[in-house]
């Protein structure tokens, strides 16, 4: 129980620690917006002089190299993940080259490093198979032309009855951030 | 001439700030005696509207109205009364509980009949061990002091405490640098005289004469006689001894008792020694006007610096002035916080104010290079479509470090195995590059037949890691048909009929960087 001698110069104190601690909260949260501004107005800026560097750089490359995309686009590249184009290049292949085992499995596309890139894994149970015969196997699948992939995982069993080979492909699509929205 | 705050100003402030403890603390200093009391404002240890007031009801009636003029200045009390009592005993050294619980106990044996008493500590005492001296004081006649402490109850002022003159007069010794065994120090006090005796600098006794009928005529002789009485008075009390020296000190501070020491050669061990107006002054903090032949002033002076310990007023009449420190603790912390919250917000408001204020200068640079890049995007269509370009580039190079042909690495690392005899392949396990590290193949294999001598095949398994090193690969045991470290448990059973034995192992191999 206060006594009243000192009611009012407690309550002065509460009321005077209430407003300072306001007044200091609210000028560092003005202070934490304005170094938040400040630090992406600094961000954007490199950015902007980053592209502004680069861009002599990379005018060059175009003329010597020319325009790239054309030719990455034929190969199944750019473009959206095509799923049913890979598992019909599949089936001609087994038309073609018959296996006694042509397994497949697709999992979900998911997003890779770079923004735009997509990775659709593919898992493959091939027999019989081996080294060589897998060689020939994926120089067919590449003159099919239905996009791009690349050999992440192999796994040989040459002991088994009949030799098989497991593997496992990523295809990739790219497709410009622009062109999607 | 120093200016003043104007008058409407000075109240206007006090109204809406006056609980901000600015400037210096006010003080009523309050000196009562038969013939009523002298009352002074102390501001910066400088005395200031000097009152005198009579000991009647018009006297009560200017303090009230001086206290009702300042109700939150403290008021510090002295007393000058012949109903003192002192005591000076020796008692054992202890602290704090104990000793507040013997002194207590002594102060109720001695003065029983006033509340206003205390007791001082007074150093150690030589004669005896764990002695110490205490001074036991009192005001025996509390009725001098009633109606002013009335006054005070009434307006609910803060009374810091009740002192007898003679503590002051010990701290006017120690100001005055008077450092004899023993001192007798001699002030006039209206129409009596103030003896106050002292040893090593110590309050042990003091009484207040009054003045003989014939002082007003040779008021040498009536403080020679008061003097010698004093003397005899402890020579009585063997608080002195015979043939002890005595220093006695008389405050003279209009310079007119030039014949005292003369007139007390008769005692060869009384030495006398007059403080005369200079010395006064250049020791104290009076003015000129303030040194009057009375010794009022200059106790009221030396009020604030009493001994806390020396304060008569009972525990239970200082609760006003406990609450007027509080008020003023509180009302300090109250000014810090408003000063530290103002400068801490206006620190950082500052700084934001500097960062808004560059981020807007980034900002407008940002747009310059925005449109200065437009500009040359759109000078040819070729360039503008340059950042689509790019990234379609990128993208093609990044997928491009993920390709790798695993068919003639397995086909190799085979040809190598199968070059070996007695070794059979079980699994090769292919991975494609991830980063920085190139393509690793993990091989799986047999010694075949095996007839248990796992030394053999070991030696044998050393000789394949040959092979492959000398292939242009980088081999790693991983793991051996039977593990040899010496902190495994390992176990097997050649006895007939237990089945085949079997000596598994595995190889890490990458592609040697500098082949053999």
């Amino acid at each position: 129980m206060i006594p009243p001698a000192l009611q009012t110069p407690v309550a002065r104190l509460a009321l005077v620690l209430g407003g300072a601690f306001s007044l200091i909260l609210a000028a560092w949260l003005w202070q934490r917006a304005a170094t938040a501004e400040h630090q992406a107005a600094s961000a954007r800026l490199a950015e902007i002089r980053g592209r502004l560097a680069l861009l002599p750089e990379r005018l060059a490359r175009l003329r010597n190299e020319g325009d790239p995309r054309a030719m990455l686009r034929a190969r199944g590249f750019i473009g959206a993940a095509d799923r049913l184009a890979w598992i019909s290049a599949l089936a001609r292949l087994q038309a073609a080259m018959p296996l006694t085992q042509l397994a497949w499995q697709v999992e979900p596309s998911r997003p890779g490093a770079l923004p735009g890139l997509t990775a659709t894994a593919m898992q493959l149970d091939l027999a019989p198979m081996d080294p060589s015969r897998l060689r020939v196997w994926l120089d067919a699948l590449d003159r099919q032309g239905v996009g791009v992939y690349s050999v992440d995982r192999c796994d040989w069993t040459p002991a088994a009855q009949t030799p098989r080979m497991q593997c496992r492909l990523i295809w990739w699509t790219w497709q410009d951030e622009a062109d999607r929205s | 001439m120093r200016r003043r705050w104007p008058r409407h100003c000075r109240a206007l402030t006090d109204r809406w700030l006056g609980w901000l403890p600015l400037g210096r603390a006010q003080r009523l200093l309050v000196l009562v005696s038969n013939a009523g009391a002298t009352l002074a404002r102390s501001q910066g240890g400088r005395l200031q509207e000097v009152q005198f007031l009579p000991a009647d009801a018009e006297g009560w009636l200017q303090l009230d109205d001086a206290v009702k003029a300042r109700p939150a200045a403290p008021v510090y009390l002295a007393v000058d009364s012949v109903d003192e009592a002192y005591r000076s005993e020796v008692l054992p050294r202890v602290r704090g509980a104990d000793w507040r619980e013997m002194t207590d106990r002594r102060l109720q044996q001695l003065l029983h009949q006033t509340p206003y008493r205390a007791a001082l500590r007074q150093g150690r005492a030589p004669a005896v061990a764990a002695g110490e001296h205490h001074l036991f004081m009192g005001l025996t006649a509390p009725a001098l002091l009633q109606p002013w402490l009335d006054v005070l109850r009434l307006r609910q002022t803060p009374l810091a405490g009740v002192w007898l003159t003679p503590v002051l007069a010990q701290v006017l010794l120690r100001r005055l640098r008077i450092a004899h065994p023993a001192v007798l120090l001699v002030v006039a006090q209206g129409d009596d005289l103030r003896l106050s005796f002292f040893q090593g600098g110590w309050l042990r006794y003091a009484r207040l004469a009054p003045r003989a009928a014939h002082a007003s005529a040779d008021p040498l002789a009536d403080h020679a006689e008061q003097i010698e009485r004093t003397r005899q008075a402890l020579l009585a009390q063997r608080m002195l001894q015979r043939g002890e020296p005595l220093h006695v000190a008389v405050l003279d501070p209009l310079d007119c008792l030039g014949g005292l020491p003369q007139r007390l050669t008769q005692q060869p061990e009384v030495n006398c020694e007059l403080i005369g107006r200079g010395q006064l002054l250049s020791r104290l903090k009076l003015s000129p006007d303030h040194l009057t032949q009375t010794g009022d002033l200059i106790f009221l002076s030396l009020l604030p610096s009493a001994p806390a310990a020396a304060n008569l007023l009972p525990q239970d009449q200082r609760l006003p002035y406990l609450h007027h420190r509080l008020r003023r603790a509180l009302a300090a912390a109250s000014a810090v916080s408003l000063i530290t919250g103002s400068l801490t917000a206006a620190a950082l408001g500052l700084d934001a104010w500097r960062r808004t204020a560059a981020a807007a200068t980034l900002q407008a640079q940002s747009a310059a290079a925005e449109a200065q890049l437009q500009r040359l995007l759109a000078a040819s269509p070729a360039i503008s479509e340059l950042e689509s370009v790019w990234r379609s580039h990128e993208a093609w190079q990044h997928v491009r470090t993920h390709m790798a042909d695993p068919t003639q690495p397995l086909a190799a690392v085979a040809a190598s195995i199968g070059e070996a005899p007695g070794v059979r392949l079980l699994n090769l396990q292919w991975r494609g590059p991830d980063g920085q590290a190139g393509p690793v193949i993990v091989l799986d294999a047999e010694i075949s037949p095996f007839d248990g001598d796992y030394l053999a095949a070991h030696r044998h398994i050393d000789s394949l890691i040959r092979r492959l090193t000398a292939a242009g690969w980088r081999a790693r045991l991983t793991r051996r048909p039977l593990d040899n470290d010496p902190g495994l448990t390992i176990q097997g059973d050649f006895a007939p009929g237990q089945g085949l034995h079997q000596a598994v192992f595995q190889l890490v191999i990458v592609k040697a960087e500098n082949p053999a």
